[in-house]
């Protein structure tokens, strides 16, 4: 029997706690007669329950990769709970205060703070909430800001949890719907606990020391070996990297690794578009860096899998396709792989010369450089052509996050498959 | 495609929640104006009077012979789809309260049907009397 995905077992935690609340009710008519309160009332719940979902998501657990298929899966679904979760609280009290029209006494008791904690609880859970959402998206913030402001989010689950708790409510007076809610809420609160004060003290954190940095364009290649223990990973993963210069700042960031799990020097190729990517170049040799991890499960596909392979590559999208490359030179293995390396121009094909000398050895793989300032950008129906060419190929695509987006629509627009397409999301948390 | 529909939605709620904001600003100025205001709810002393006996001992509201006198009927009213109660001499129906009650629903249940003036003055006992903005609160429910 094939083990239950990640949306599967979030629909089946929503459906019990549906299940659960129509068993505190009394009767049915009681949710029939007052439908806005009982909305009002399903939309906290599963608001909560999202929440508190999405908070245990971002404690980067191996279970939870395991589940989902990868860390990147992990934060696209973090993503959309975490968006549901803040649309079904902020319409929790908006029901209630339709309900109250006109009486401000009444709409007041759900928007402005009054005299009782547990309500005040609420309404402060959802002005953080709104004014998280507002600095997220609509306000374009330097990076350690944002993620700052992110947390913002799981101090409002806490308040909105209490909240939940304190007021009489179905949950206070239904005992099974109670210790379910409690359990999620516990849940939650103690992954904020650990995301926030013991995620970095707790866990390997892998020392290494900087020995070499080359630039080509806009790409840093950073190259580095163990203080003391070398990090063991699979081609294809990724680890959260920080530096101890002082210039650079201490934040973590996600970065594949481009070297080969068996190479002598360990190799991070990074491109330089962010507010802190941009000063990655003060970095210097001798200059500590601190490794997180391995995560991700993008290479799964080309370790487990025995099919051929075809690639699809965007830009700096590459990294993880150099980590393969650089451990299958190293097998007598032949595997046959087709690799579309697409680039906007000639000079930002900054990774040609090392794949053609790691495959030269390798006859049964192909690359086939896509400069789109030659060739015009590589289409959709492109793609679908290749794909159908080698109907009996895997694919595993990775690249900037307008390109993915607009590849995984427009496949699930033609109904593809997708247990044959791997994608590699690398922009998170 | 998802990621924007619910960025769609989100924002959409953000822009719900300042429109009722609004909309509370404007009643909140409505019921200022004096021949706007609703009925004044007195806090009086704690009566001892006793529901059942309502028909000799009630308000002036009760004794009009124009007015339908409820005060016979309270006691009928005594569920949490029904409920009725007694406070300071007036009906209020506060069917639609439960759910709301800062205090639980049970309290407010005990009382379905009943005079609940002392409870209401007291918190049910813990001696301390409800804000005035619960009392405000309390006019929307008036019957009588």
């Amino acid at each position: 029997m094939n083990k239950p995905d990640g949306k599967t077992i979030l629909f089946f935690f929503s459906g019990v706690t549906l299940f659960l609340w129509l068993l505190s009710k009394s009767s049915f008519s009681i949710i029939t007669d007052d439908p806005l309160r009982s909305t009002s009332q399903v939309f906290s719940l599963l608001g909560l329950l999202l929440m508190m979902i999405s908070l245990i998501l971002s404690t980067r657990k191996r279970f939870i990769e395991d589940v989902f298929g990868g860390l990147d899966r992990v934060y696209e679904i973090h993503h959309v709970v975490g968006s549901l979760s803040f649309i079904l609280l902020i319409n929790h009290p908006l029901l209630l205060v339709v309900k109250a029209i006109p009486s401000p006494v009444g709409m007041a008791q759900y928007l402005l703070p009054g005299d009782f904690l547990p309500y005040n609880l609420g309404i402060f859970a959802l002005y953080f909430m709104i004014l998280a959402f507002i600095f997220m998206i609509f306000i374009r913030l330097p990076y350690h800001i944002w993620k700052r402001t992110h947390q913002f989010l799981g101090i409002a689950g806490i308040l909105g949890g209490i909240h939940a708790l304190l007021i009489t409510s179905d949950i206070s007076v239904y005992m099974p719907l109670r210790i379910w809610m409690v359990f999620w809420i516990g849940s939650g609160i103690i992954s904020f606990i650990y995301i926030f004060l013991y995620y970095n003290a707790l866990g390997a954190i892998y020392a290494y020391e900087i020995i070499r940095i080359e630039r080509f364009l806009d790409i840093i290649n950073i190259y580095a070996k163990p203080v003391n223990r070398k990090i063991s990973f699979m081609p294809g993963q990724f680890a959260y990297v920080g530096f101890n210069n002082p210039s650079i700042g201490r934040e973590q960031h996600p970065y594949s690794f481009s070297s080969g799990p068996d190479d002598e020097e360990l190799r991070f190729s990074i491109k330089m578009v962010g507010d802190y990517t941009v000063r990655l170049p003060l970095l210097k040799e001798g200059d500590k860096m601190y490794i997180k991890g391995p995560y991700g499960k993008f290479g799964d596909m080309y370790i487990d899998g025995k099919k051929p392979l075809v690639w699809i590559v965007g830009g700096i999208g590459i990294t993880p396709f150099l980590s393969m490359l650089h451990y299958q030179s190293q097998l007598v293995d032949e595997r046959a792989i087709l690799l579309y390396y697409c680039f906007s121009t000639k000079e930002e094909g900054v990774f040609i010369d090392e794949i053609q000398k790691l495959v030269q050895e390798k006859k049964s793989i192909q690359v086939f450089p896509w400069c789109s300032q030659e060739k015009g950008r590589l289409s959709v129906d492109g793609i679908i052509d290749i794909l159908g060419k080698y109907d009996d190929y895997d694919v595993q695509i990775c690249g900037p996050g307008l390109m993915m987006e607009s590849l995984k629509d427009q496949f699930e627009a033609i109904g593809l498959d997708d247990k044959r397409i791997r994608f590699e999301a690398f922009e998170m948390i | 495609m998802i990621k924007t529909s619910l960025k769609q939605l989100g924002a959409l709620s953000i822009f719900n929640f300042v429109f009722f904001l609004g909309l509370l600003f404007f009643f909140t100025n409505i019921y200022r104006q004096p021949s706007k205001i609703a009925p004044p709810v007195k806090k009086i002393q704690p009566t001892s009077e006793v529901v059942q006996s309502s028909s000799s001992s009630t308000s002036s509201f009760a004794s009009s012979s124009s007015v339908r006198n409820l005060f016979n009927e309270i006691s009928s009213h005594n569920t949490r789809q029904d409920c009725w109660l007694v406070i300071n001499g007036h009906i209020y129906d506060i069917t639609a309260y439960f759910g709301a009650h800062p205090g639980g629903d049970a309290r407010m249940l005990v009382y379905c049907g009943k005079d609940a003036t002392s409870a209401y003055q007291t918190k049910d006992g813990r001696g301390q009397d409800h804000s005035a903005s619960a009392y405000t609160l309390l006019q929307q429910f008036l019957i009588q």
